[in-house]
This record gives C-alpha cells, sequence and structure tokens, in this order.
C-alpha cells in the first residue's frame, strides 16, 4: 500500500529503434517477425462469480522467438476466450492458443494453431540489459493507425517495481522516455538487431515514460518454461528496514563497523522460502557474492538495484546464498529456492473463476486484489477498511499469516432460508460452529460436513454470527441455485488447475 | 362592553408572546469561544487560535449552559447578553464530553446580573411545534419553526456515548451551534448538530440529567451497561440459544471487560425487560411520547452508580438480574477517544516521537479520515480498541522522527504501533518511560530498542549522547518544553 503508484496497462506494443538508428536492413528483418494479436476476453465475474463478464475485444503485439512460440504480454491474452495472430505484412488473422502464462511476470507464449504459419518467419534474439541512456526502439501497433509503429526513445532508468497486471509482485523493469500505448504491449523492444525488452506499462501521470520487461526477467522466464510448466517467480517474503545501518549506535549494536552496510530484516513470512532460515534482526550483508548497501540495492550489471532483483530472477530449486550478521557472527546462509506455502497474496485473479461456494444462498469467495478493485478506481480507501487492510498486511497480523485463503461472505441471495441470516456483508470468515477456518476448503467441508442442527458462521471482530438450519439449506439450496441461475454452486479450483490458459483444459 | 372585553383580550394575546419572546431572549447569550487546539502532529505546539460563536442559556447560579463541543480546546471565552455590545470574559464551572454539555460562568459575577435564568420544559412529544433561536446580531434574534420529527440514539460529537437526541424539521441550514430550542416558553432542547435531513439536539430530559446531577455534590455523570446487545430476530439464532418461545429481547453479543456484569451475564443471554420496560426483539421499549425509543434511553436516564434490574432468559429459563451502572468513559478504550483542553500527552526519545493513538490524532486527515487515515492506525481503532480490564493500557504509536544525525537512517518512520520497548510490552507512555529508564546493555554500552507491530521492524539508537541530541532538536525544531522530552540524565544518572 505504501508508495502506491497508479499505473495503465497497455494493451498493445511499441517499436522504438534507436541503436545504430536500426538501419532499414535491420528494421524489415525485425518487422517480419512482428505480429498484432487480437483478442476476445471473458472476464471472471468477482460479485456474481459464477458468471463471467461480457466479452471484450482487444489487441496487442507479439514476436516471433523460434520454436513454434509468439512471445507476448500475459495482459495481452488473459482470460482470452479467442485469439488470433496476423503477421506484419499478412491479410489473413491465424487463430492461436496460449502455451505458457506468467501473471506474474505479464508474459505469455502463444503457439498458432497452424505451426504453419510461422514458415520462413525469422526469429528474433535477445540482447543483455540495455545501458542506461542508449537508445532503443519499440516496435508494435499502438491505437490510431493499422500499420506498425516505431517509436524511438532513450532508457532513462532501471529499477525493480511493480508489475501492473498481477497487482502487487515487484521485478526487474526498465524505463523508457517514449511513450508506451495501448496496443503496443506485447511488442518487441529492441537495440539494432537484439531484443533487449517487451513493452508492458505506461505511467498515466507522467507523460513521455513507458515500461518495459527487461531480457533478464524475459530469460528467466524461458528458462522456468523449458520443463514444460511455468512455476513463477519466487517471493522472498522479507520486509526489511531500509537505512537503518547508516545509523552508527545500531551498526555498533549489531557489531558491524561504520562502512559495513547491509540491510537489517524487520519480518520474515511463515510461508516463504526464507522463513526459519532468515529471520528477524539479520542484517543481510551480501547475496551470491554481490555487496548489499544500506539501501538495500546491490550492482546488476552496472545498475544499483534492489538486491530482491537477484532472489527474483532464480528458479525454483537454484539456491540463494546470504551472507549476514546474526548475534554479532557472520555466517552465510543457504536458502533453497521453492514455492511459497499457500497464503494470502495481494494479486489479481486470472482463473476462469474466483473460487466461491454458495451456501443456503450466502455466497462466499476468497480476497483479491480483483475483488476489492470491484470497488472502482479509488478501492483503496473505497473498499471496506478491514478487507483494505486484509491486502496489505495479512501476513502481519498473527490471526491470518496462516491463512490460505482469507473467506469473504460477499452477498445473500435472498430465501427463506436465509431471511434472517443478513448481516456481515463483506466479513471475513473466522469460523464455523467450532470449526477454525484457515481456507477455503475449510469453509466448505465446516459447512458441508457439520453435524449440527444449525451452520453457525462466524465472522472477524463481529460478535454476531450468522445462523442457517442445515436441514433447512439442504431441502432448499438446489431451489435457490436455481432461482439465482447458480451454476454450478462452487468453483473450487485455482488458475492452475481450472483451465484458465486457453487451449488447456482443465483435467481436473 | 363585550365587544371592549373582546378588544382588550384580542391586545393581551397580541402582547403576551411578545413579552414572553423577551423574556426568552433576556435569557440567550453569545458565547465567543477562542480555540487553541493542541497540534496532534507536533504536540509540544498548538494550532492557529480560531474564533467561534456559539448560543447558551442562562441558568440558575447564574451560569451559562451551553454544549461541550462549544468549548472544547477553549482557551478564551466571552459572553454577551442580547441586547448589549458588551462582552464579558467567562470561565468553564464543569463540562460533560460524554453528554456534549458544559456549564459557564462569568469571571466577575455581576455580569450576569438581573438575568433570569430560563426554565426547563417537559419531554417534546413527536410533531409538536416549537421554536429554535438563532442570534442574527446582538440586537436581532430569529426565532425559526421547527417541530419534533422523531428520537434517535446517536454518538455525542464529543464523545463515543450513545445518547437520545431529538430530530427536528426545520427549513433552514446552518444551525446546530447549540441554539437553544423553546416551546411555550420552556427550554425543551439544545442544538448539537444538523445533518442532511435534521437538526440534532439535546431533549430538556438529558439537560436536567446533567443539571440535577451538578446540585448533588458529586456528580455521577451519564452510565452504561458495558454490554453489546444484537437484534434477535433470526429464529434459527432463538432455536440456539433457547429463546424460540418468546419473540421478544435482545441477545448479549459481547460483555465489555471491566464491566459490572461482566460475570453477571453470559453471551447469548436474551434481555427481556429493563426496569421493567418490557424489551423488543430490536431492542426498543414503548416511550410514552415517542413510541418506540432505543433502550439505550433507559440506561441514559440512570446516574453512574445507580442499580438497575434486568429480566432475562438464560438458556430458556428466566430469572432476573440486578447491577451497577457505571460511569461511561469514552477513553477508557486503547485507542483514546478525545483529549479536549488537556495537553496531547508525548515523550520525544533521540528525535522519535511516541504519542497515544486517538481518534483526534486520526482526525488530522480531515473529514474522510475515517477512509484515508493509514490503514494500520484505523484497524487498530476499529478492531483492536475493546475496552480491556486495565483502563490504562493503550495504543502507542511512533507517530514521526525529527530527523537529526542521532537518528539517522530511521528518518522515514512514520505511524508504527509501538509492540515492545527494551523487552517491555508497551501500553502507556508511562509504561514507555519505565522501560526507557532500563537500557539494554551490550559490550558494556546502552541501548534503546523500540520494536514496532506490523512488519515494522525494530529501532535501535544508543543513550550516549541522547540528552546532547535533545538539546539540538528542541532548538532545531523549536521544541519549548523541555518535559516533551525523555529525561535521562535525571532519571537513571546516565553519561
Amino acid at each position: 500500500m505504501r508508495g502506491f503508484w497508479p499505473l495503465i496497462q497497455l494493451g498493445w506494443l511499441i517499436f522504438v529503434l534507436l541503436e545504430g538508428r536500426a538501419d532499414g536492413g535491420a528494421f524489415q528483418s525485425l518487422r517480419g517477425a512482428v505480429f498484432k494479436i487480437h483478442v476476445v476476453s471473458n472476464e471472471p465475474n468477482l460479485m456474481d462469480p459464477w458468471k463471467k463478464m461480457a466479452s471484450q475485444q482487444s489487441s496487442g503485439t507479439g514476436f516471433y522467438i523460434g520454436g513454434g512460440r509468439i512471445l507476448t504480454n500475459a495482459h495481452v491474452v488473459a482470460n482470452a476466450a479467442f485469439i488470433t495472430v496476423l503477421r506484419d505484412g499478412d491479410s489473413e488473422p491465424r487463430p492461436a492458443a496460449v502455451r505458457f502464462i506468467g501473471h506474474d511476470s505479464d508474459l505469455a507464449v502463444l503457439e498458432p494453431t497452424d505451426p504453419k504459419v510461422l514458415d520462413g518467419v525469422p526469429a528474433l534474439t535477445f540482447g543483455s540489459l540495455p545501458k542506461l541512456r542508449s537508445p532503443v526502439s519499440t516496435i508494435g501497433y499502438p491505437m490510431g493507425g493499422e500499420q506498425l509503429s516505431i517509436t524511438d526513445g532513450i532508457v532513462s532508468r532501471v529499477s525493480y517495481r511493480r508489475y501492473v497486471h498481477h497487482g502487487s509482485a515487484k521485478h526487474l523493469l526498465v524505463q523508457v522516455d517514449s511513450a508506451i500505448n495501448p496496443g503496443n504491449s506485447g511488442g518487441p523492444v529492441v537495440q539494432g538487431r537484439l531484443v533487449v525488452g517487451v513493452a508492458f506499462q505506461s505511467f498515466t501521470q507522467a507523460e513521455n515514460t513507458g515500461y518495459i520487461i527487461p531480457t533478464p526477467v524475459i530469460r528467466r522466464f524461458l528458462r522456468d518454461i523449458e520443463n514444460g510448466r511455468y512455476e513463477g517467480h519466487p517471493d522472498d517474503g522479507l520486509t526489511t528496514s531500509d537505512w537503518t545501518m547508516l545509523n552508527p549506535a545500531t551498526s555498533e549494536f549489531h557489531e558491524l563497523g561504520p562502512k559495513a552496510g547491509g540491510i537489517k530484516v524487520a519480518h520474515v513470512a511463515p510461508w516463504a522460502p526464507t522463513s526459519g532460515l532468515i529471520i528477524p534482526g539479520d542484517i543481510l550483508l551480501q547475496i551470491d557474492d554481490q555487496a548489499i548497501g544500506v539501501d538495500g540495492k546491490v550492482s546488476f550489471e552496472g545498475e544499483r538495484v534492489d538486491f530482491r532483483t537477484v532472489f527474483d530472477l532464480k528458479l525454483m530449486g537454484d539456491k540463494a546464498k546470504f551472507k549476514l550478521a546474526r548475534d554479532g557472527k557472520i555466517q552465510t546462509v543457504e536458502v533453497p529456492i521453492r514455492r511459497s506455502l499457500r497464503h494470502y497474496s495481494s494479486g489479481n485473479i486470472y482463473s476462469r473463476h474466483a473460487k466461491y461456494f454458495v451456501y443456503g444462498g450466502l455466497v462466499f469467495t476468497t480476497l483479491s486484489r480483483s475483488l476489492l478493485r470491484t470497488w472502482g478506481e479509488k478501492w483503496y480507501r473505497d473498499a471496506p477498511l478491514l478487507l483494505r487492510f486484509l491486502d496489505g498486511f495479512a501476513t502481519f497480523e498473527p490471526d491470518f499469516a496462516d491463512m490460505a485463503d482469507i473467506v469473504v461472505l460477499i452477498k445473500r441471495l435472498p430465501d427463506a432460508v436465509n431471511a434472517y441470516a443478513t448481516g456481515n456483508t463483506f466479513g471475513v470468515v473466522t469460523a464455523v460452529d467450532s470449526q477454525t477456518i484457515k481456507s477455503f476448503e475449510d469453509l466448505v467441508s465446516a459447512l458441508e460436513a457439520g453435524r449440527g442442527e444449525f451452520a453457525t458462521i462466524h465472522f472477524f471482530g463481529s460478535e454476531d454470527p450468522l445462523v442457517l438450519s442445515r436441514l433447512a439449506v439442504k431441502e432448499r439450496g438446489n431451489l435457490i441455485n436455481q432461482k439465482y441461475g447458480v451454476v454450478p454452486d462452487r468453483w473450487l479450483k485455482g488458475p492452475e488447475d481450472d483451465g484458465a490458459m486457453l487451449g488447456m483444459e482443465a483435467t481436473k | 362592553m363585550k365587544l371592549l372585553a373582546l378588544c382588550v383580550a384580542m391586545l393581551c394575546l397580541l402582547i403576551v408572546p411578545k413579552a414572553r419572546a423577551e423574556t426568552i431572549e433576556g435569557g440567550i447569550v453569545r458565547v465567543h469561544i477562542s480555540k487553541k487546539e493542541v497540534d496532534k502532529g507536533a504536540p509540544w505546539q498548538f494550532e492557529e487560535v480560531s474564533q467561534q460563536s456559539y448560543l447558551g442559556v442562562i441558568m440558575p447560579g447564574p451560569t451559562v449552559l451551553t454544549t461541550a463541543y462549544a468549548v472544547a480546546d477553549a482557551a478564551f471565552i466571552e459572553l454577551q447578553r442580547f441586547g448589549s455590545s458588551r462582552r464579558a470574559e467567562a470561565e468553564v464551572v464543569f463540562v460533560d464530553y460524554e453528554a456534549n454539555l458544559a456549564l459557564l460562568k462569568p469571571v466577575l459575577s455581576t455580569a450576569l446580573a438581573g438575568a433570569r435564568p430560563v426554565t426547563l420544559g417537559d419531554d417534546l412529544a413527536i410533531d409538536e411545534s416549537l421554536e429554535i433561536y438563532k442570534m442574527r446580531d446582538s440586537y436581532q434574534v430569529s426565532r425559526l419553526p421547527a417541530s419534533l420529527q422523531d428520537v434517535g440514539i446517536f454518538s455525542a460529537v464529543t464523545s463515543n456515548y450513545s445518547l437520545a437526541s431529538y430530530l427536528l424539521k426545520v427549513q433552514q441550514s446552518g444551525l446546530g451551534w447549540a441554539e437553544p430550542v423553546f416551546r411555550q416558553g420552556k427550554l425543551v432542547a439544545i442544538t448539537t448538530g444538523q445533518d442532511a435531513n435534521f437538526v440534532h439536539a439535546l431533549p430538556s430530559s438529558m439537560i436536567k440529567h446533567f443539571m440535577d446531577d451538578r446540585l448533588g455534590g458529586v456528580y455521577r455523570g451519564f452510565p452504561s451497561i458495558g454490554v453489546q446487545l444484537q437484534p434477535l430476530v433470526s429464529p434459527e439464532m432463538r432455536r440456539q440459544i433457547g429463546a424460540q418461545n418468546l419473540d421478544a429481547g435482545v441477545r448479549v453479543a459481547e460483555i465489555q471487560k471491566g464491566s459490572s456484569f461482566a460475570k453477571k451475564l453470559l453471551p447469548n443471554d436474551v434481555i427481556l425487560a429493563i426496569d421493567g420496560q418490557e424489551i423488543s426483539e430490536h431492542g426498543f421499549f414503548t416511550h410514552p411520547k415517542w413510541g418506540k425509543v432505543h433502550l439505550k434511553y433507559l440506561i441514559n436516564q440512570h446516574f453512574g452508580g445507580d442499580q438497575i434490574k434486568l429480566k432475562i432468559l438464560r438458556q430458556g429459563q428466566e430469572m432476573t438480574v440486578e447491577g451497577v451502572l457505571e460511569r461511561f468513559d469514552s477513553n477508557r478504550s486503547p485507542v483514546v477517544a478525545y483529549r479536549y483542553g488537556q495537553a496531547e500527552p508525548h515523550v520525544i526519545f533521540g528525535g522519535l516521537v511516541f504519542q497515544e493513538l486517538s481518534q483526534d490524532f486520526l482526525k488530522q486527515w480531515g473529514k474522510e479520515w475515517k477512509d484515508i487515515a493509514p490503514l494500520e492506525l484505523l484497524f487498530a481503532l476499529n478492531f483492536q480498541s475493546k475496552p480491556t480490564d486495565e483502563p490504562t493500557e493503550k495504543v502507542i504509536i511512533v507517530s514521526r522522527v525529527l530527523a537529526d544525525e542521532f537518528n539517522r537512517g530511521y528518518g522515514d518512520i512514520r505511524f508504527q504501533i509501538v509492540d515492545q520497548v527494551n523487552g517491555v510490552r508497551i501500553q502507556s507512555l508511562a509504561a514507555l518511560k519505565q522501560a526507557l529508564t532500563a537500557p539494554i546493555v551490550k559490550n558494556g554500552k546502552l541501548y534503546a530498542r523500540v520494536v514496532f507491530r506490523l512488519g515494522g521492524g525494530e529501532a535501535i539508537l544508543g543513550y550516549e549522547g541522547l540528552n546532547t541530541a535533545h538539546q539540538r532538536i528542541a532548538k532545531t525544531y523549536e521544541i519549548k518544553k523541555p518535559e516533551s522530552f525523555f529525561n535521562w540524565g535525571e532519571a537513571s544518572g546516565g553519561q
């Protein structure tokens, strides 16, 4: 929540050619690899979670990277119902499917249904992280015309910031001084003949700022999918206190010299791979032999960026090596990189439906950034206080840190069964009868498997539980669902297994 | 003769109301207030002084009755009688912020000489007409016709206490500045505010409560039962708690810690009657004049220390419970409600400014403070501020850091809730000061370790050079009160 900057996504691609002025020959060979992507998408409806929103059409850009694969942004093809790709210079759009999608890194790989579409298409190759002040060109199909567009710009910043599509995940990104507009998203950003990034988001509060996903993040994505599935970026789960090692008394207390540098750990999330290995109060001095400054930054390909960049770019199964000071002793700690345990992670939902369960007309779902955004652009002030608070602080509040899901009652579908089970709308379920609820599965099983005459649903901070008669719910539950068109009565799958990726049907 | 008599009678009719109006006007004073609020963001100083004008009515003594809101944070008070341009300095005799009422008296007792106190009327009936008196200038009063629309229970403007309030219908805006309300020459209410639809006003029974209480020597105040009640409309809930054979009574949801009913009531008891008045499933009783009114009004009518009798249903069994009502105190919660007219308590240690979290503090964020103040603080107010067994237990925050070389590296700390200091859990500024006198000793040196909640980490500062740093900070930030700073030298002879 702190330092919240509104960013907007660009649904499209920009092409910027600068270095070496992307001579005519280079450009001609580059443009042959660029595709315009048309998408009909079907977003989940968060408040009536058994429904979809009205379908929308949008477009973006992609480019051929060899092996029958077109790279684009995840947000270009998220919730896609139908995708076509149109190569620059061709006349016929061809159907395509999502092969891999990384909502955290906002990258996706498409495969045309007919692989012959790619015959003779030159694959683009990747360069390195572009240098500050170096020229880049963005290629793509921004709004305002049909033809391919090229925009030149200069690299103005390399930083570790929020990727808007995910909602809260931060990764390395590069800021350029040329505008990136809707339609540019997914397009290649090049220096000479090499791709140095993928255009993906812009900053609405300032003109002439565009953001690109740089090659370290793209290469990580491509390595991640090598084994046939995308596992995503690791989450270090570390909250640190920047600058505090500047304080002479503090560094003396930790028995470190005034020039030792390092960053102090304030909190370690219990679900993170670092849990139990790094503890609050540790001073992180190095990651993978790179010195961490008192500002928390390390030197990375010539730029100073957040030390998390190094951790963030690792794959599952890798190791991160920390040198740290604990109790006056310098020690080395190896953190095996693994997926985080299930926990509340603030982010948007990209599954076919949000998880939901309708019991006696009471509609339960899980908290997510997507749900909060149903309160509109200013959700961070208009959404209910408890939900806003948990979005930012669940990890730090002992009552919630170990919850796999935060279960929210979002509405009541009125019926005789629930006529007096009113109130607690947008409340967070803490228990059913005497059973503590720590996940969505807990809720479903406590409601359905409970034996008591009544199901008593308790909410956080409320002494006014809702009470339903189990018999009445059993008798009328199906009727209520029929009356309100709730089909099916539940959706318990997550984005990995619910077939949200077009062309990858759910197997469960 | 008859005609003459009629003429005389008509003349009387014309004259009498006028005479009555003049009497009323003689009982009204303007109350001019200069307000000096503590700057919550820099509690060692005050906000800019502001001037506000309210009304008051003359009561026996003579004293002047107005709202507590009017005199809150007053630095200087003047009274101005109707028809006079003279201003007389006044002082607060007594104020009850829970009830939002205050009594003033002139510094020179002659200032109200000859004034006739107003008479308190009875409670109004619904739809009865009345007049709100508003002073346009020193010589002119507007009498605005109004009627009683409804009676509700609302938090007083100056506290968290739920108090009966009139909702008056009137075609005029800009009211609510303690204007007196009269009916047939008697004071029946004092306005406390105005919303989109109604002017809110304290009924005469509440004013009488306050005035009579003053006469008794020891002020007992407005009480509360210390129990959270919930409507009991759900038949499923009724069956679950054994109250299915009745369609009246409210459910005891929670008994606050420290309530005198703590050992007498249990969660899921059903309160059927208070003082013999039957309570509906929504928590209402039937008032002879107002109809359905929330049971909190029955509590309002009592005084702190009164005994009340409850008829309850516990697991299907009717029984009687008696207990003592205690005077309500908005500041008994971990997050303090208000601190009018008092210095804002704070402690500065090495530039870290420690304060008690209060609703007043959160109001720094303006009208929409409930939406835009920092989430951690709003969460503490809304979900972690139930009264505890220890009334002194408060939420302590570091509100800001007065940047100095001494606290280098910690300048970004804002609005962090303090968990521990030097290994001791901190729930009051007194406990903080105590904990700061017991430094952590490491390698022969002394340190203070302040641990924050919600992933805020910790701040570690030394004691070496602390007093010098305090002198420097006092100078830089113009903090003129030495008592603002934690005093290390005297407390422990350090350095």
